[in-house]
Order: C-alpha cells, then sequence, then structure tokens
C-alpha cells in the first residue's frame, strides 16, 4: 500500500515534469535563449517527451530500489544511471537529448529530496497554469490542437483540480485519491478538441424547431377553449358576427418577385408618392375560369386594347404558403386562373400553391367608366379568337389555362337562383334599397350606391350577430338577420356585417350578390423575401354579379380603403379629375344612415374623451421631458470627466451648431471652421476665432495637454454667449 | 439508495460549467475545450467511480455465536475490504442502531481504503429485540471528490442475527393457569399421571412409604401398600397466531410486536414445562406445525427453534391455522383449554385469548 501511495506519487509529479518542461521550452522558445544555451535547434514535442521519459525512467528505477533500499538514498542511487547515458548522449552531440536528461535529472532530486513535494505541486500548480493561460492569451502559444498541447491542458487541469479538492474541500486534512483525477484525464484526451470556438447554429435552428413545434401544438389547441368568442382568422361562411379578438397568429406566408407598392404622381402636389397594393386572397376550391372568360368577353365588347388593358389590369404571379390554417379550401389571390401545388401536404402547415392571377384594378376610373359604358352589341368570341384576344391584350396563352370545352361550357348561362335568395321577412331591407338605388340608373351605379352608404356605418369587433344566435352567413335568412340587426338597431360591426348587409341589399336590387370570405393583405412599403399574413387579415366581402362582367367584388365595411382609394393611378391626368367627381357626385345621392333618437345614452361622454386626451398629452410631454433630462444629464456627465481637449472639441461643436440655428439656415458642413465663424457677430469673432485656432491644435497638432484651463472656460463662456445672441 | 445533493456545492459547479461553456463560445483550441470537458465529465466520472468502488467493497459480519439472546453482550466483528486498485476515500458506515447496541463502534464512521486495503471493526454488541433480523452494518456511504452528492447504499452482504428471547414470568400472570385447571377440570387421554388407587396388596421392600396404608394394615396386622391408578392429567392447547404480514416485517415496530409474542410464549412454555404440565403448541414454520412442551428438554428443544422458526411460506397457512381453532372441542383434542395468542391483535380482537 505504501508503495502504492509512493507509486501515484511519483505518476504525479512525472505529469508536473511534463508541465515544466512544456511551458518552459515555450518560454526558451519565445525569448530566444537558443544562442546563450548554445542549443540551436530544439524540437519542441522530442524534448518534451523525452524529458518526461527520463523523469519517468527515474521513477521506476526509484520505485525498483525502494524494494531494498528506503528513504533519500533511493532517490540518488535512482539518478545514477543518468550519468552513462548523458555521456553517451554528449558523445554522440545530442545536445537536446542531453539537456533533456539534465533537467529531469534535476528535477527528480528535486522533488524527490525536498520534503515539501506534494505542497509544491499542490500550489506551484496555480502558477505554473497562469503561465500557461498567459502565454496562451498573449502570445498565442499553445494554440494549435495536438497531443502534446491537449495533454498539457488536461494535466494542468486535473492537477489543479486535485489541489482545489485538498485546499477548499478537504481544508488540507486529506485528499481524494489522484487515480480518479487520472481517470478523468484519460476519458479527457479521448474526447476530440476543435480549433474553433462552439458552433452554436445548430442548437439554434433546434431551437427554432422546438418553438415551431410548441406553436403548433399551441395552436392546435388553442381553439379548444373559447369562451364562446372567437379570434380573427380565415373561416368558410359559417360566421355568426359575435365579438372577435385580434390574433397575430401567421396564417399565410407569401412570395412574389413583384413589387408591393406602386408609384405614381400625385395629381394635385406633383409629388412622386409611394402607394401601398392590397391583395384579397379569397377561399375556394380549385380555379374558376368562368370569371376569366366572362371578364375577357367584357373587354372585348368594350374595344379594350391591350394598353388601355394595361391602365386596370395586369397578370401577377403569387406563392401561398400555409402557416396555421386548417382549412379544406384553397387561400388564392382572387382572380386566380392557374393553380399548382409546389410542396407540402395539401391544405396542411407548410402547402405551398404557385399561382398566376388576373390582377384588376376595381377602382381605376376607366374601368369604372368601361362598367357605366353600355356594352357594344358583339356575339361572343370562338374560342381560337378568344386565344388570339387574349394573346394581344396580355401575351398569355389561353389554351394552357383553359381548354376548348371547358370554354364552351362557360358561355352557356350560369345558374345564379342561388344568389338571388332573400330572407322571408325582407320589407325593411327592400325599403332601405329603394331609396339607396334611386338615383343609379344601371347595376354597376347600385352597387356603388349601396356601398358608399355601408361605407358610413361605423367599424366595431366588439359587435353582435343577428337575432337569432344560429344565424350565419351560409345562409339567406342567417344573412338577412345579422343585416337587419346591423343596419337598423346596433349599427356598427365588422366586415361580417357590411358583408351581410350589402349581399341582402344587392338581392333586394336584383342584382345577384355573394359573400366571399378570405383575406384581405395590405402590402408593406419595402420589398420583402416573403410576406407574413396574419390571422388579422381575415376577411369577408361581398361581390355582385352584373351581366356581361361578371363577379365584381365591393369594399363596404368603412374601416378599409374602398377600391378607389387604393387604385393604381395609371393612365392618369384629366381623368384623375374625372373619379373625383364621380365620387362626389355618389357621395350627395346616397342617403345619410338614419340617426336614431337612442343614439343621445349611447353619445360618448366629452368629459371621458378630454380626460383621455389630456392623460395622453401629459405622457407625451413627460417622456419627452425625460428623454430631454438624460440627454442633458448624459452631455453634463460627459464634459464634467473630459479631459481639457475633449471639452474644447465639444464646446467648439456646440458654437457651431449654435450658430446654424442662429442663422436659420442650412450650411454644409465642409470641415471648414471658417464657413462658421462668417456667421459669427462681429464682437465675439475674435474670441471664437481664438478658440478654433486651439481647436485645430487639438485636431491636428498631434499632442495632448495643450489646452490650459482658461483656454477650456473661455470657449464654454463664448457657447453661452453665442447661445443668448 | 439515497442521493443527497448539496445545493451550494451544485449551484457553484453548474456556474463553473456555465463559465466554461461561454469560455469556449469564445475561443477555440486546447485550453478551452479540455476544461469543457473536464468540468462535464466531472460528475459522470465521479458516478463511474463511486459505482467500481461499491463493486468492489466486500464486506463481512460475524457474531461468536450462531444464536444470541436478546439483552446479552457477544463479540462482533466486521471486515471491510477493497478488492480494486481505486482507494476508496470516506467510507461512511451506517450501523442498525434502533435494533443493536454496539459497545465500541459510535458517532461518525468514516474510513478510507487504499488499493487492497482491508480493515477490521470489533465491537461488543447486545441485540434488542428477539426474533430472527439484520444487525450491525446497514448501510455505507459515498461521495463525490467535490462532495456535491452523497450516496447512500445498502451494505452488500447483511448479517442476519437469530436472537432468543428471554424467559421471563409474563406469561403467567397473563394467562392464570391455576385458575384454569382448577375451574375446568379438564383432561387429556394423552397423558397419565399416578395417584392413590384403592386396590391394597402386601409391602413388598422397595415400595414408597408414602403408599402405605397405616389404616389396614393395623387391622390386618401386617404391612399393606395401596396399588396406583393411572390418572388423566389434564392439557393445554396454545395457538400461535403470528402476524401474516410480510412486507414490513423488519420495522421496529414489527421487531418490538415479534419480541413481545416471542418473550410471551417462551414464558408459557417455560412455566408449563416447570410444572410438568403439558402444552402443545400450534405455530406456522413454514406450515402448520405443532410441538409439545411437557418438560425442561422439551422446552430446550422448543426454545431453540422459537426465535426464527416462526414464519409463513404461503398466505393459506394463516387462514388454515385461524381454521384449527374450529377444531376446539372436537375430535382428537377434546375438551382441551385453548390459549390462542395473536401477535398483531386486530381492533376487536386480543391477544391473549382463552377458549
Amino acid at each position: 500500500m505504501k508503495n502504492s501511495a509512493g507509486f501515484i506519487r511519483d505518476i504525479r509529479a512525472t505529469i508536473f515534469v511534463f508541465i515544466i518542461s512544456v511551458i518552459g521550452v515555450e518560454v526558451y522558445l519565445l525569448g530566444g535563449f537558443s544562442e546563450a544555451i548554445g542549443v540551436a535547434d530544439l524540437e519542441r514535442n522530442s524534448f518534451v517527451i523525452c524529458t518526461t521519459l527520463f523523469y519517468l525512467l527515474f521513477c521506476l528505477i526509484g520505485y525498483m530500489i525502494n524494494l531494498f533500499e528506503d528513504g533519500k538514498m533511493a532517490i540518488i542511487l535512482s539518478v545514477i544511471v543518468a550519468l552513462p547515458l548523458g555521456v553517451l548522449l554528449f558523445r554522440y552531440r545530442h545536445i537536446a537529448l542531453l539537456l533533456a536528461l539534465i533537467i529531469a535529472v534535476g528535477l527528480r532530486l528535486i522533488l524527490g529530496l525536498i520534503s515539501w513535494q506534494q505542497q509544491l505541486i499542490k500550489y506551484g500548480i496555480f502558477l505554473i497554469g497562469a503561465v500557461a493561460v498567459f502565454l496562451w492569451y498573449f502570445y498565442d502559444c499553445f494554440e494549435t490542437v495536438n497531443t502534446i498541447n491537449r495533454l498539457l491542458f488536461a494535466a494542468i487541469i486535473v492537477i489543479s483540480l486535485s489541489s482545489i479538492q485538498q485546499i477548499l474541500v478537504e481544508k488540507n486534512k486529506g485528499e481524494f485519491p489522484f487515480h480518479f483525477f487520472l481517470l478523468l484525464c484519460l476519458f479527457i484526451l479521448i474526447i476530440p478538441v476543435k480549433p474553433k470556438p462552439l458552433d452554436w447554429s445548430r442548437v439554434q435552428s433546434l431551437a427554432g424547431k422546438i418553438a415551431d413545434a410548441s406553436d403548433n401544438v399551441a395552436y392546435y389547441f388553442s381553439g379548444i377553449y373559447d369562451n364562446g368568442n372567437y379570434d380573427t382568422g380565415y373561416s368558410n361562411l359559417q360566421v355568426n358576427g359575435g365579438k372577435v379578438k385580434k390574433s397575430n397568429k401567421n396564417q399565410l406566408v407569401l412570395t412574389t418577385s413583384q413589387m408591393p407598392y406602386i408609384v405614381y404622381t400625385d395629381s394635385t402636389t406633383g409629388k412622386q408618392m409611394k402607394g401601398r397594393k392590397i391583395l384579397y386572397l379569397q377561399g375556394q376550391q380549385g380555379v374558376d375560369n368562368r370569371q376569366l372568360i366572362e371578364f375577357l368577353q367584357f373587354l372585348y365588347d368594350h374595344n379594350v386594347d391591350r394598353s388601355k388593358a394595361s391602365i386596370f389590369s395586369q397578370i401577377s404571379k403569387l406563392s401561398v404558403e400555409y402557416v396555421y390554417l386548417t382549412t379544406g379550401d384553397e387561400i388564392v389571390p382572387r382572380g386566380v386562373i392557374s393553380l399548382k401545388s409546389s410542396g407540402g401536404e395539401i391544405h396542411k402547415k407548410g402547402y405551398k400553391e404557385d399561382t398566376v392571377y388576373l390582377d384588376i384594378d376595381y377602382g381605376s376610373p376607366i374601368f369604372m367608366q368601361l362598367c357605366r359604358e353600355k356594352a357594344l352589341d358583339k356575339p361572343a368570341l370562338s374560342y381560337e379568337q378568344m386565344c388570339k384576344y387574349t394573346n394581344e391584350i396580355y401575351r398569355m396563352d389561353l389554351s394552357e389555362i383553359v381548354s376548348k370545352q371547358e370554354y364552351e361550357a362557360s358561355l352557356l348561362d350560369d345558374d345564379l337562383s342561388e344568389y338571388e335568395v332573400l330572407p322571408k321577412d325582407d320589407k325593411n331591407l327592400h325599403d332601405l334599397t329603394t331609396e339607396i338605388t334611386r338615383p343609379a340608373n344601371n347595376d354597376y351605379d347600385k352597387c356603388r350606391l349601396i356601398e358608399g352608404y355601408l361605407r358610413q356605418y361605423p367599424y366595431t369587433t366588439d359587435a353582435v350577430g343577428g337575432y337569432d344566435k344560429q344565424s350565419t352567413m351560409a345562409t339567406a335568412d342567417g344573412m338577412g338577420d345579422i343585416a337587419g340587426r346591423f343596419l337598423f338597431d346596433t349599427k356598427e360591426g365588422y366586415c361580417v356585417h357590411f358583408t351581410a348587409s350589402m349581399v341582402m341589399l344587392l338581392r333586394e336590387a336584383g342584382i345577384p350578390a355573394r359573400a366571399m370570405s378570405g383575406f384581405r393583405y395590405l402590402y408593406p412599403y419595402e420589398r420583402q423575401k416573403e410576406y407574413k399574413v396574419q390571422a388579422n387579415c381575415a376577411h369577408l366581402w361581398p361581390e355582385a354579379y352584373i351581366d356581361g362582367l361578371g363577379w365584381i367584388p365591393f369594399e363596404p365595411t368603412s374601416a378599409y380603403y374602398s377600391s378607389e382609394e387604393v387604385t393604381w393611378h395609371r393612365g392618369e391626368g384629366e381623368k384623375a379629375m374625372d373619379n373625383g367627381a364621380v365620387g362626389e357626385s355618389l357621395a350627395t345621392i346616397a342617403p345619410d344612415i338614419p340617426i336614431d333618437e337612442k343614439a343621445d345614452s349611447r353619445k360618448v361622454d366629452k368629459g371621458f374623451v378630454v380626460t383621455v386626451v389630456v392623460i395622453i398629452v401629459l405622457s407625451i410631454a413627460a417622456l419627452i421631458g425625460f428623454a430631454i433630462a438624460i440627454t442633458v444629464l448624459i452631455r453634463y456627465v460627459k464634459y464634467k470627466h473630459a479631459s481639457l481637449d475633449e471639452r474644447l472639441i465639444i464646446d467648439v461643436e456646440s458654437i457651431k451648431l449654435q450658430l446654424v440655428k442662429n442663422a436659420a439656415s442650412q450650411i454644409e458642413d465642409r470641415g471648414l471652421l471658417s464657413d462658421y465663424l462668417a456667421l459669427v457677430a462681429d464682437g465675439l469673432k475674435p474670441e471664437v476665432q481664438h478658440s478654433f485656432n486651439l481647436y485645430y491644435k487639438v485636431l491636428y497638432g498631434g499632442k495632448t495637454g495643450t489646452i490650459t484651463k482658461e483656454d477650456s472656460i473661455r470657449t464654454h463662456q463664448l457657447v453661452e454667449a453665442i447661445s443668448k445672441s | 439508495m439515497k442521493v443527497e445533493i448539496r445545493k451550494w456545492r451544485g449551484v457553484i459547479y453548474v456556474l463553473a460549467l456555465s463559465g466554461s461553456v461561454a469560455f469556449v463560445s469564445f475561443y477555440g483550441g486546447p485550453l478551452p475545450y479540455v476544461l469543457l470537458h473536464a468540468l462535464l465529465l466531472l460528475l459522470p466520472v465521479s458516478i463511474v467511480y463511486t459505482i467500481i468502488n461499491y463493486m468492489n467493497l466486500k464486506v463481512y459480519q460475524e457474531i461468536d455465536t450462531v444464536k444470541v439472546t436478546k439483552g446479552e453482550l457477544h463479540n462482533y466483528r466486521a471486515t471491510i475490504e477493497n478488492a480494486f486498485i481505486f482507494p476508496v476515500y470516506k467510507l461512511g458506515i451506517f450501523l442498525y442502531e434502533d435494533r443493536c447496541i454496539m459497545e465500541s463502534l459510535t458517532g461518525d464512521l468514516v474510513y478510507s481504503l487504499n488499493s487492497k486495503e482491508k480493515i477490521e471493526l470489533k465491537s461488543e454488541i447486545k441485540c434488542k429485540y428477539a426474533g430472527a433480523y439484520d444487525i450491525g452494518i446497514e448501510k455505507i456511504s459515498l461521495e463525490d471528490p467535490f462532495g456535491i452528492y452523497k450516496v447512500i447504499l445498502d451494505v452488500p452482504y447483511k448479517f442476519r442475527a437469530v436472537v432468543s428471547p428471554q424467559i421471563t414470568d409474563m406469561a403467567s400472570k397473563a394467562i392464570e393457569i391455576e385458575n384454569i385447571f382448577n375451574n375446568r377440570g379438564l383432561s387429556s387421554d394423552n397423558l397419565v399421571q399416578e395417584i392413590p388407587g384403592s386396590d391394597i396388596r402386601p409391602y413388598v421392600p422397595g415400595d414408597s412409604f408414602h403408599s402405605i396404608n397405616w389404616k389396614v394394615s393395623a387391622k390386618v396386622g401386617d404391612i399393606m401398600v395401596r396399588v396406583p391408578d393411572n390418572m388423566e392429567r389434564q392439557t393445554v392447547t396454545m395457538l400461535l397466531l403470528a402476524d401474516e404480514k410480510e412486507e414490513d416485517k423488519y420495522t421496529i415496530t414489527a421487531l418490538k410486536r415479534r419480541d413481545y409474542f416471542l418473550e410471551f410464549i417462551v414464558s408459557a412454555a417455560w412455566y408449563f414445562a416447570s410444572e410438568d404440565m403439558p402444552v402443545k403448541f400450534i405455530y406456522p414454520a413454514g406450515r402448520i406445525s405443532q410441538f409439545t412442551v411437557d418438560s425442561k428438554k422439551s422446552f430446550s428443544e422448543f426454545y431453540s427453534i422459537v426465535a426464527d422458526g416462526i414464519f409463513y411460506n404461503s398466505p393459506g397457512v394463516y387462514k388454515d391455522l385461524k381454521d384449527t381453532l374450529q377444531n376446539q372441542g372436537k375430535g382428537v383434542y377434546g375438551e382441551d383449554t385453548w390459549i390462542v395468542v395473536t401477535e398483531n391483535p386486530k381492533e376487536n380482537e386480543e391477544f391473549c385469548r382463552i377458549y
């Protein structure tokens, strides 16, 4: 047991010797001691290994001698073998090896003969470790990933841990067996080491995946307990118009190469303006080619050529990816003409579709005018003629989208009876429709008048549905109930109420109408890689069927821009003024919504409004005041702790700012103080010139501490003088 | 197995580990990674070291006699050996202090063993309860180098002692044997005792002087002796209903109960044996067994088996044992007195009941 303990002590000492030799060699190579010692070439790794092996050899010899002879004699006898070895090495001029031998002998004698060997290793390791870290940090030593460097730091760390255990845990009253730390060292050496820092990107992506997964779970379970309310988000027509709360969950991701905004010249100011585009996405099953064909026929009937068509229509492309959306419908842009799946499981998260659609500017004055004009009585085009016409208008091959059979089928009259169904009790609706549409002399104007009338109603999401809780947008009676309550009772609501009302009023006016559900997305001003459509973009809007034109959408919801307000402004000039005139005339014709006598009781309390406004104003004032105070404080502290040179620079900059402010004009900073000198009042010019000269001295003089305290004070006083002048 | 974690040391360790992770996030190369690996591996290697220590720890315990008596001092010896090259550091020893007293081994017992080292612990031991149970070293504990955790494990080999109960007079007071026989006058057809008879014959040298009938001798003019008759002796059956619950039979409560139970039985047996009164014990020794104690010799035999001889080898034995009570007053046992001793009586039961 005694021998075993001694053996472990020798192993620890050998490791210590290894550390010393590695660091010693490194210091030797860094310090350039080769000439002094007379060893020109010293191969680091070999030298270290040799020194360690020599020391280990002496330990083994000592171990064997210990079986016969105990005590310090065994240490001395163990290095006897170094003598003949040394002579041999000297004879054959292996100077580096001889040096290693000498060092090993020296260390063996020192560590073996001193009684405080253990204390030396215990406390010395911290010093050695600090030297190693110092060399690593400041001289880039031991950076290469090789066995010696790994062994070095493994050895330093295990001996340090052993020392820490003895000193801090055992309070020098015992020590945990060094066998444990040797085992630890072995395991450390097995694990490979990288030259570069830890790469967290994989962890980050994993964390992202976990976050997505938890979002998925949260999303799919979020609808379980909704307490009778529901979040905004895409749904079919099974909505009842009850209270909603806004949700910003991502439902779709759009990708398009087209610009998200339009650029036009404002006719009033003549300035270039940027207008955000609006995209309507609707839920439907497949592509409705009939709509495309009707529209093309409409264009043909109105002698629309390519240039005229391009004012209010264009072919666009869009990719739609489903995120947190659960529906069996395909969400496509309005006017879709081509739809292809491009990945993911259908209708599930990740499902992607590439669409091509005919984007129409329904608010374009040209288009609106065409809608009002009576079409020329032309026969329906044949398939071939239509293909040719489409190619002329849009440079598009219609045969790739619509087959001849589909084309001929679309020419047949469509059954629109389901879009003309009215609720049972519709007298009020009928009377209202008659009143609203009296001035109109065509179906399109009727639609516009109804739309204008409804846009007078205020918008709120804190609304109620129909009188019957079962009423939904899926049936005419349901829509009628919702519309009736909205139009004559509550007089406030959101898209569901506005759409239900317009559909009912249109039907009362004899115009087939339907409700469409989907999303209304307002593009940002800047182009992005992808555009996220959130649940609060979910929307309902009405469409009216105009004979000879097809289905036209309208926007009666007052919270959103109408189609005229988001027109592309193409082909404007005097036409813009015409558009304004038409808009005005309709506004004066449409009656106001009737005032409810009970509205007085629901009037907003003026006192409350004043209170709110005062609070907001005070808050803003306090915020501004706080921001100013902080800025002043920071400037003051910065100035106080600045050197005289720095203070001068700050003061001169302040002088420049103050001069510009006093002059109340823009000045281009060419870096010349003479420009600013011209703005100074005559009385202060000499002083300012002096300060400017000091400034140049500080900046370009190359010396610090040239500014005196008096100069600094004078310059500071100048700032105040100029601000007062 | 129980693991105790020292929270503050754990926190320091976690902080050091976090620091090394932060260090390696900014710098690559041997130093940061070796430091990280060292700290990461510290606990796992400690656990491996602990397991190796535990697996190579041999513990042998013995007492100077095979069977000990409750309350008496005996010599105890434990040998603990580290059979591997990895030394064991600060091995904690935990004794069964609730059931036995070690005269020489007290306080914190912490030992360190070098490679292949053996230590011997000697002491006098006194067992507190009668019965068969483990004594001596119960558990050992091992720690990691930095004291972050301490694991307490059962000792690899435990020592089972068989402790015989003390012989006292506790049963005689409870049973009131004299009254049982005076009142009942019951008898058994198995055992007989001699009583003076009514037949007369002439005296033969060797006859007891007590058997001389002086009245008849005076009348006849010659010494006449009575011819003895055999009288049936009265007997008792003791039904020992030991506790049938096996799962907690080594708790202190169970040991105390068993101790009381055994002492009562042995006391009763001793009393009957000293009065030359036969008592039949029906008890579970795996299956239902019986033993008659009617002399000091038979008592010694019974005494030697009672300490560890009462147990059930299946749940049905307890039920069968209870059913034998139905035989009281019938068949072979006739109208014997039955004393039922229940080790763990329920609420409506008595510890000792006489039928």
